[in-house]
């Protein structure tokens, strides 16, 4: 039995298709194993980095305003305005302002689109209807991106009324205007003001429509003046150059 | 971990033995084919250090055992049941010795692998005992046992040889 148990267990012999598989199956382990994992989930995690410092950088440059449009009638509101043109943030900058930017979604419209839905909108009426002055400032990130935007402005339809004055100014103009606690379009004409009337101070005028600063101002100053102020509301840029003249 | 030509080398010479423990073990060729991956997976991961062939065999054949009887308790195993349930036994072997392996076969398990270890593998019932985890008394009884069981269905003149 002994004998005849052996052979029998002998002639059993394993395949060799069983013996290539187990050998494919685990030169295929050896190979995932050897081949660096830890190199591969460096790259993931790598990649992963990348794309949220790509998405968290774009969302930054979105979020981040790099020009800014100041619009004054008596409310005074200024829309931050992203590299895309887009507005991302608006900002009252007097009590009838926040009030106005609360009640209008400028958010993420275009620059000129929030323009025309800034002035066409119900809030604004009270303010435009009584022959308001609008002063729409324009501070680019630089000089030709300030007028370009301004050129912009100026194309739209609402910027054709003659009560619709448009400038582009520069940054150190606008943060002068932030420190005295003003949008920079009325601080521009409050800056006007005082050089024909040194006594009026940032109090004064700050309950002021923009027409009253300019009915003032054009009181004020003579003939020529006026005439150099009047190119500076329909010439746009020009009234910049103009004020620095001065 | 073990080299490739390492495990080929392994897979070469070790792989009839495997083979033979999982046809005791097992009913069909696929859990075979498990098997030989799980046993020499093992092997690849495993640093033991063999002081010799025997001990290299010996981990080869506990190791196998230990596999087949994990598969056999497996919940997915004792849970359907195999659309092909024939033995196993390759069809290179002879009618002389596939009757010999038929009737290891159709004995109960516990049989099947004293049988196997003692008159293939040559072990003595001490070392089986130590293979399988048993006591050596215990083994004795199996191995008479099933000696006697394999005499009845292969008849005397098998014992005589």
């Amino acid at each position: 039995m002994n004998n005849k148990i052996k052979d029998a267990f002998d002639a059993v012999r394993a395949e060799d298709e069983l013996k290539r598989n187990t050998k494919q199956f685990l030169s295929a382990y050896t190979a995932k194993a050897e081949n660096p994992i830890r190199y591969k989930k460096v790259a993931v995690a790598f990649a992963a980095l990348v794309l949220m410092l790509l998405s968290f950088g774009s969302w930054r440059s979105y979020v981040t305003p790099v020009s800014a449009i100041s619009v004054d009638v008596n409310p005074s509101v200024e829309l931050g305005v992203n590299r895309f043109d887009r507005v991302v943030a608006v900002d009252g900058y007097n009590e009838d302002g926040t009030e106005l930017a609360a009640s209008v979604d400028l958010k993420n419209l275009n620059y000129s689109d929030a323009l025309e839905v800034l002035l066409g909108s119900e809030a604004m009426q009270p303010y435009v209807a009584e022959d308001g002055l609008v002063s729409i400032t324009v501070i680019g990130s630089t000089r030709q991106k300030g007028e370009k935007m301004s050129n912009r402005i100026r194309s739209c339809g609402y910027a054709q009324s003659p009560n619709v004055e448009c400038h582009s100014a520069n940054r150190e103009e606008a943060e002068a205007a932030h420190e005295a606690g003003m949008s920079f379009g009325k601080y521009r004409a409050f800056l006007e003001l005082r050089n024909l009337a040194p006594e009026i101070t940032a109090n004064d005028i700050q309950t002021w429509t923009m027409r009253q600063i300019r009915d003032r101002i054009n009181e004020l100053s003579d003939g020529s003046n006026e005439q150099a102020n009047r190119n500076g509301f329909g010439g746009g840029y020009g009234g910049g150059q103009n004020r620095k003249n001065n | 971990m073990r080299s490739e030509a390492d495990v080929n080398r392994a897979i070469n010479l070790y792989a009839n033995t495997v083979r033979r423990i999982c046809m005791v073990y097992l009913k069909n060729y696929a859990d075979t084919e498990d098997i030989f991956q799980t046993v020499f997976l093992k092997y690849i991961l495993s640093s033991t250090v063999f002081e010799s062939d025997e001990h290299e065999k010996a981990w080869f054949i506990r190791v196998t055992i230990n596999a087949c009887k994990d598969f056999l308790k497996s919940f997915f195993r004792k849970n359907t049941v195999s659309l092909d349930e024939a033995i196993p036994i390759s069809a290179a072997v002879t009618e002389d010795h596939r009757e010999v392996l038929e009737a290891v076969l159709a004995l109960p398990a516990k049989y099947r692998e004293v049988i196997y270890l003692h008159y293939y593998e040559g072990y003595s019932a001490v070392e089986i005992g130590k293979i399988l985890k048993k006591n050596v008394n215990t083994v004795y009884t199996l191995l008479n046992r099933a000696k006697g069981q394999l005499r009845e269905v292969l008849g005397g003149d098998y014992l005589e040889q």
